[in-house]
């Protein structure tokens, strides 16, 4: 069963979002997109991962190529990972983000794994890089989370102003589109357009001193992003200077978001990841 | 006599040693990886700058107090007994006779050992004098004694025949080294003058040599006149002094400016070097910057 796993330095995780996602996931997510009825039906092209049974032979001997027949109350979504890989994801007080953000990966593509939608994968820093073709099978899903963990993070930072034009213009089938991210300094973000168009989900992973740091006193501080080193006093009150600032920002983007209509989670990395998960993707 | 300095300076290059440590080996500092906190609050300076003054303040004052700084004063001490001298000063008849001043012909030779003898006693105006005279026996005239008013008092005071008319010369160098025997002075010395054989001496000068010998006693003998000196070289000479002769009165004041020239530098001034060790004041301001550090230390290390 754990084929899939051989020599991957990924799989306590992996086995363990899996068995969250088969043990705990039951029942289909609700989605903005709705099938119309049992007797339509469309041709697509075989991608890896369909279930063979559904090939039609005729088309497929016509074409030279194999296709499969879709009904559309399978309810088969395009569903695309964009994780934002940026320097300040290699953080964290007890488990860094980078891992939180992997697992969460993880929990979902084992979820679009079990209920046979198909998903495909962008990382994106400065621009966007296709990591997974549209696949519903687990070794790619392992091969993603291996792309992405071996991807180098010192130094990097997310273009948030051009993200949202980028998986525009790439993204032409209407697809439920998973932003994950710590959306720090995400004011440049602009998703009106894309929402449009898509139903975007966006998972904020934070650390919680991100948002209400510890006084540590006197700290040798270098910055992941710019690797900018400083000694900084951070007490009391600068404590309070970042949390005030940190808060507005979110305020700022939280309701920009919700403007658009797009869903967001935040899951903070002493969160037991599935469970909000779950929780988020079975309420609407 | 005032100064200072240090009892060890070289201790001091150790701050060379520091501040060479301080540029060339810097410490390691351990960094964190924290995101978007260096873009809200600014580095700092200034609190560094001053722990780094603290932390120069306490080790050079640390080194300082270990380098010991000494205020040394130099004084005379007065208690010291720097040399203790008894005028022994024969006052039997035969001192009545004139004609030992070369100038004077009507003073006696009593009048001219009294002047000569006050003469000294001021020119040792920083040791113990005291005075012995002896006739038919002999008396403690003034014990010994710094107060040289009181010494030249006496010997103004003091007559011929005070204490019969005979010589008891042994006797009174026993009377001196009694009143020597006490004394805590490293130098001790009679100035014995006579001018005549002992003929009241109930003491056998074996004796008396044994005295001055057990107590360290030098004594100076004078003759006066052409008087049998033989047992006056013999004790002079047994307690390691020396034996004069004076005939006239300007040999008298050169044998004693003489006996004090002998004995002079050597203890005459008895200075102490008082030192006082000032190391506390700067191992004081060293621990109270110590504490200050700790505390800043601790403050900015408080979570």
């Amino acid at each position: 069963m754990y084929q899939y796993l051989k020599e991957s330095s990924l799989a306590p995780l992996l086995i363990q979002a899996q068995k969250n996602v088969f043990s705990f996931f039951s029942g289909d997510n609700t989605t903005l997109f709705k099938g119309s009825g049992s007797d339509f039906m469309e041709l697509r092209e075989y991608v890896t991962g369909d279930d063979i049974k559904h090939i039609d032979w005729i088309i497929s001997s016509k074409m030279d190529k194999p296709y499969v027949k879709i009904f559309h109350e399978e309810k088969e979504h395009n569903i695309l990972f964009v994780p934002l890989l940026s320097a300040s994801l290699n953080f964290g007080v007890k488990k860094l983000k980078f891992d939180t953000l992997k697992e969460t990966l993880a929990l979902l593509g084992f979820s679009c794994i079990k209920q046979q939608d198909p998903f495909e994968s962008y990382s994106y820093t400065q621009t966007l890089q296709h990591t997974t073709k549209r696949t519903k099978d687990v070794v790619y899903l392992r091969e993603m989370l291996e792309e992405i963990e071996k991807t180098p993070l010192l130094e990097k930072s997310v273009a948030y102003k051009n993200l949202a034009n980028a998986l525009f213009k790439r993204v032409q089938s209407p697809s439920i589109i998973f932003l994950i991210g710590d959306f720090l300094n995400a004011e440049n973000l602009n998703t009106s357009l894309l929402a449009v168009k898509h139903e975007v989900i966006v998972i904020l992973i934070r650390d919680r001193f991100e948002e209400e740091p510890s006084t540590l006193g006197e700290i040798n501080i270098t910055d992941p992003q710019t690797l900018e080193n400083a000694t900084v006093n951070l007490d009391k009150k600068a404590a309070l200077k970042i949390k005030t600032k940190q808060l507005k920002d979110d305020t700022k983007l939280l309701a920009k978001l919700q403007k658009d209509g797009i869903r967001y989670l935040k899951i903070y990395t002493d969160d037991v990841v599935y469970e909000k998960l779950f929780t988020f993707m079975s309420h609407r | 006599m005032q100064h200072f300095n240090f009892e060890y300076p070289y201790l001091l290059l150790f701050l060379f040693a520091f501040i060479a440590v301080d540029i060339f080996f810097k410490p390691k500092e351990h960094s964190f990886y924290i995101p978007n906190i260096l873009t809200h609050i600014a580095p700092l300076k200034q609190k560094n700058l001053l722990k780094y003054i603290i932390k120069y303040t306490i080790l050079s004052t640390f080194l300082l107090s270990l380098a010991s700084p000494i205020f040394t004063k130099e004084i005379v001490d007065k208690q010291n007994h720097a040399l203790d001298i008894v005028l022994s000063l024969d006052t039997s008849g035969s001192m009545s006779l004139n004609g030992f001043n070369e100038l004077d012909y009507n003073q006696s030779r009593w009048s001219v050992v009294s002047d000569v003898a006050s003469d000294f006693i001021k020119r040792r105006s920083k040791d113990r004098i005291g005075l012995v005279i002896f006739g038919d026996k002999s008396a403690i005239a003034s014990p010994l004694s710094y107060d040289i008013n009181t010494s030249l008092d006496t010997i103004n005071k003091i007559d011929i025949g005070l204490v019969g008319k005979s010589t008891a010369l042994i006797d009174s160098l026993v009377s001196a080294s009694s009143l020597l025997k006490n004394s805590l002075s490293s130098s001790k010395l009679i100035i014995l003058l006579s001018d005549g054989d002992d003929t009241a001496s109930k003491i056998s000068p074996e004796i008396a040599l044994k005295l001055l010998a057990k107590y360290h006693i030098k004594v100076y003998t004078i003759a006066i006149g052409e008087s049998n000196n033989n047992l006056l070289e013999l004790i002079a000479s047994k307690s390691h002094a020396k034996s004069y002769v004076a005939n006239n009165k300007k040999d008298l004041s050169s044998i004693y400016k003489e006996i004090s020239s002998l004995e002079a530098d050597t203890h005459m001034f008895s200075k102490k070097r008082v030192v006082e060790h000032l190391y506390t004041y700067p191992l004081l301001v060293s621990l109270l910057f110590l504490l200050l550090f700790l505390h800043m230390q601790r403050k900015s290390e408080k979570i």
